[in-house]
């Protein structure tokens, strides 16, 4: 069991925030944290990294990271990090990256196999594509076999397809070195895959908590799929009132009805959702 | 007329081994003080900050006679070397501070700024691999920056090279024993000895020529 009891004053871009968070992870699960930029994710990681101070507590099974008295030094915690940027050590080779953490040449051919990296062993960091520099940051952060794995948009610098993939190989790594992993990530589809459980943080407090179905799927009483968006127009129509809605690279059309109309302003953020029966997918 | 033979090669050999020696100090002196300067929050920043680049904007004859006050046989921190027979006026010693003293903010000012510059994050991940701040420094940040340090110790070595205000106050222009290329050129003008000024200057020009065209290619690959 992890047990976190931290806070933090902030000085983000939107004034003061208090960051507050009081949590329980079980052991070998992967938890996404989620929720708008400014919300505090990463000063949740920086703090259980112990790259930055705070008050409280973090006891991870036995050990305790930091307490009243005490917080273990960044050196000393089993963690792996694994940054946006990748922070390779660009004076290293892909191999020599790996040792660097841990002299054991048999875990990091291992890791390369599984990241299928083989081939790139010996090639430095700046001759790699984005999606092999993560690889190599996700094998890295792996090689102190750490109890904890923590991600900070490992792929949001990344195409959809080098995504997927990557996603693949982040769970199956997960489950070989049986870590507790904490990622942080936008992408609603990322988290549904990987995570088990998803943490929404806002202004530093956590307001959602849940499975990722329970979390992610935005549909109450019958509807049977919604969808979040921002209203663009209402435009008149002869006797109707037509509000025109973005949702996500889409334009959709809704007929709604002139009290709906007239409590509803430009830019607002709304949800469509219908109860139709039998949606059709092609 | 006819050109001594050592009063070419005495001044050179001379300048080259304070030059030489000024060079371990800037890697051995001038990297730490970088390294701590690029620390925003270090206390007494600006002490530091100030003593290191003091030389680079107070006049050199100022700055020698301070120096002088403070290493002679009666000053500050010379009566403590007396203690142990190491005295720095008008000795090698005295060569090798005043060409260390004016060649160190060149040396630290770029150089801390390329540590600055360095990200954040990949000094991060060198904690979080277990490793300590010094390591991290001598084995990710200098080797990874290795360019900007070159040229800080080609930049800080040429100006070690023609150093002539401080070291005129500590070394004392002593013949055969503190003249180093620039006093030689200048003794050997005062002389009237013309042609061995224009041979010294010549020397030196090849010297720092070969230091430009380092510096040139160092800038050129990066």
């Amino acid at each position: 069991m992890i047990k976190i009891d931290i806070q933090k004053m902030l000085h983000g871009s939107n004034g003061q925030m208090n960051l507050q968070v009081d949590l329980n992870i079980n052991e070998g699960d992967f938890i996404a944290l989620a929720g708008r930029s400014g919300s505090g994710k990463t000063t949740l990681l920086r703090i259980l990294a112990g790259l930055e101070n705070a008050k409280g507590e973090i006891k991870v099974g036995e050990e305790t990271w930091q307490d009243k008295l005490t917080c273990k030094a960044v050196q000393k915690r089993g963690i792996g990090f694994v940054f946006q940027d990748y922070a390779l050590f660009p004076n290293m080779s892909v191999m020599e990256n790996l040792l660097y953490v841990a002299k054991d040449r048999d875990l990091a051919k291992h890791l390369l196999r599984l990241t299928e990296l083989e081939e790139l062993q010996n090639r430095m960091p700046s001759t790699l594509s984005g999606g092999q520099q993560q690889r190599v940051s996700l094998c890295r952060a792996l090689m102190k076999r750490p109890k904890m794995l923590l991600m900070d948009e490992p792929l949001s610098a990344l195409d959809p397809s080098m995504r997927a993939k990557l996603q693949q190989e982040i769970l199956l790594l997960h489950r070989e070195f049986e870590t507790t992993t904490i990622m942080v990530s936008h992408d609603p589809s990322e988290m549904y895959r990987l995570a088990n459980r998803v943490v929404v943080l806002e202004n530093g407090k956590i307001t959602q908590d849940g499975s990722a179905k329970d979390v992610l799927l935005k549909t109450s009483g019958s509807q049977k799929f919604s969808f979040e968006g921002e209203l663009l127009d209402i435009k008149k129509v002869d006797v109707i009132y037509i509000a025109i809605i973005a949702i996500g690279q889409q334009i959709v059309e809704v007929v709604v009805s002139e009290n709906e109309a007239k409590s509803l302003h430009v830019g607002q953020i709304v949800r469509v959702g219908t109860k139709a029966f039998a949606p059709t997918i092609s | 007329m006819e050109i001594d033979l050592q009063g070419i090669i005495n001044p050179t050999l001379l300048t080259f081994k304070t030059v030489g020696v000024s060079l371990v100090l800037f890697l051995a002196v001038g990297v730490p003080i970088a390294y701590l300067l690029s620390f925003k929050k270090l206390r007494f920043r600006w002490f530091l900050d100030t003593f290191v680049t003091l030389p680079l904007i107070f006049p050199p004859i100022a700055v020698g006679f301070f120096l002088l006050l403070l290493l002679g046989k009666n000053g500050f921190i010379g009566s403590f070397f007396a203690r142990f027979d190491i005295s720095f006026i008008f000795t090698f010693n005295g060569l090798v501070i005043a060409g260390f003293v004016a060649g160190l903010p060149l040396m630290v000012k770029p150089l801390q700024s390329a540590i600055e510059l360095f990200p954040m994050s990949i000094k991060e991940a060198s904690y979080m691999s277990g490793k300590g701040a010094f390591y991290t420094l001598v084995f990710i940040i200098l080797p990874s920056i290795k360019k900007s340090l070159f040229a800080c110790l080609i930049i800080a070595s040429t100006r070690a090279m023609g150093e002539v205000g401080i070291t005129l106050m500590l070394g004392g222009n002593i013949i055969g024993k503190t003249d180093t290329m620039s006093l030689a050129i200048y003794n050997a003008v005062f002389d009237g000895e013309h042609e061995l000024a224009l041979v010294l200057s010549g020397v030196l020009v090849i010297i720092s020529l070969i230091f430009f065209v380092g510096l040139h290619f160092l800038q050129k690959e990066r």
